[in-house]
């Protein structure tokens, strides 16, 4: 499907952020023709129900993005998914690599901080700064594991790479995470922090991509 | 028959429909159609990845159609089933007619 049709600016009536995950799931041109669909059949169940027309998208969304998902990683090829997997092993020793030498030693100087306000605030920086990190180490990671395909910069903005960093990171840190015997209790508490640090990332980067016409 | 020149049991009911739906051939109506006679929920999802796949092949064309206000402003996407689609479905429906000869008898 080479043509895509930009959207006229008529006020859409179906739930906004359904609307954005799919957006950043399906293919652009593939996203303005679902929408499209969604937003008839919405349009026409939410005059008799609303509440239950908000339902019916939500679950059509959740129900639709998954074959997309599916396709993308049966079409990616061997070589791109053994890259991809190597990417994200790469990224997530870094990220360790990262936490244990820099960000531990910044966990040390909170917890010698005295109790009060002040120590709210520097937790908060530094758990910003950590989410930060681990945020653009996953945008990152995605856009070297897709570099042949499309280009590093538009795959590091897109949401297809973090999207499919994060599963394997969740598959990687339910791996991993089986013993709960020091290091490993330590890598998965970890993990299951940088989980939503690179979801946030992934999102983020995909309002950058949109905004920017990338 | 190699892997490329076959059709799965997805891609012989959304083939079908497109036959049957002839111009007005889109996401929700093939939904719709589709759900209406195998009594069994369809996602657009599942119907996009399909066509997808089938315009890969060479067995379905698309274009776009009219940008509404119903739709948010945005265009419907309108397939058709190409000459070899529509000779595939037909190889693939007599396979099947061979493979139930004597067991099943088509109303």
């Amino acid at each position: 499907m080479a043509l895509s049709a930009e959207p006229e600016h008529v006020r859409s009536a179906s739930p906004a952020l359904a609307q954005f995950v799919l957006k950043a799931i399906l293919p652009h041109e593939m996203a303005q023709c679902v929408l499209g669909d969604f937003e008839e059949a919405y349009r026409a169940k939410e005059i008799r129900k609303p509440v239950s027309a908000r339902l019916w998208y939500w679950r059509q969304v959740l129900i639709s993005t998954s074959p997309f998902l599916q396709m993308r990683i049966q079409t990616a090829g061997p070589v791109r998914i053994g890259l991809l997997a190597l990417t994200a092993l790469l990224g997530y020793l870094a990220i360790i690599g990262w936490d244990i030498y820099i960000a531990r030693g910044g966990a040390r100087f909170v917890a010698t901080q005295p109790d009060g306000p002040e120590l709210l605030v520097v937790r908060s920086i530094y758990y910003a700064l950590y989410f930060l990190g681990v945020a653009v180490a996953g945008a990152l990671a995605a856009g070297l594991a897709f570099r042949k395909h499309r280009g590093f910069w538009t795959n590091a903005l897109s949401g297809t790479g973090p999207i499919a960093i994060i599963l394997l990171f969740l598959f990687m840190s339910r791996v991993i995470g089986g013993s709960t015997d020091g290091l490993l209790t330590y890598l998965t508490m970890r993990t299951a922090i940088a989980l939503p640090a690179l979801l946030s990332g992934a999102f983020l980067v995909v309002i950058a991509r949109r905004r920017l016409k990338l | 028959m190699t892997k490329s020149n076959t059709l799965g049991e997805f891609e012989i009911i959304v083939l079908a429909t497109l036959m049957r739906l002839g111009e007005e051939a889109y996401g929700n109506r093939i939904s719709t159609d589709i759900e209406g006679r195998i009594g069994r929920m369809v996602s657009v999802g599942a119907i996009y990845t399909t066509l997808t796949r089938l315009e890969a092949k060479g067995c379905v064309t698309s274009k776009l159609g009219e940008a509404t206000a119903e739709r948010g402003g945005r265009a419907k996407r309108y397939f058709r089933i190409t000459a070899q689609g529509d000779a595939l479905l037909r190889q693939s429906a007599e396979a099947f007619g061979q493979v139930f000869d004597g067991i099943i008898t088509w109303p």
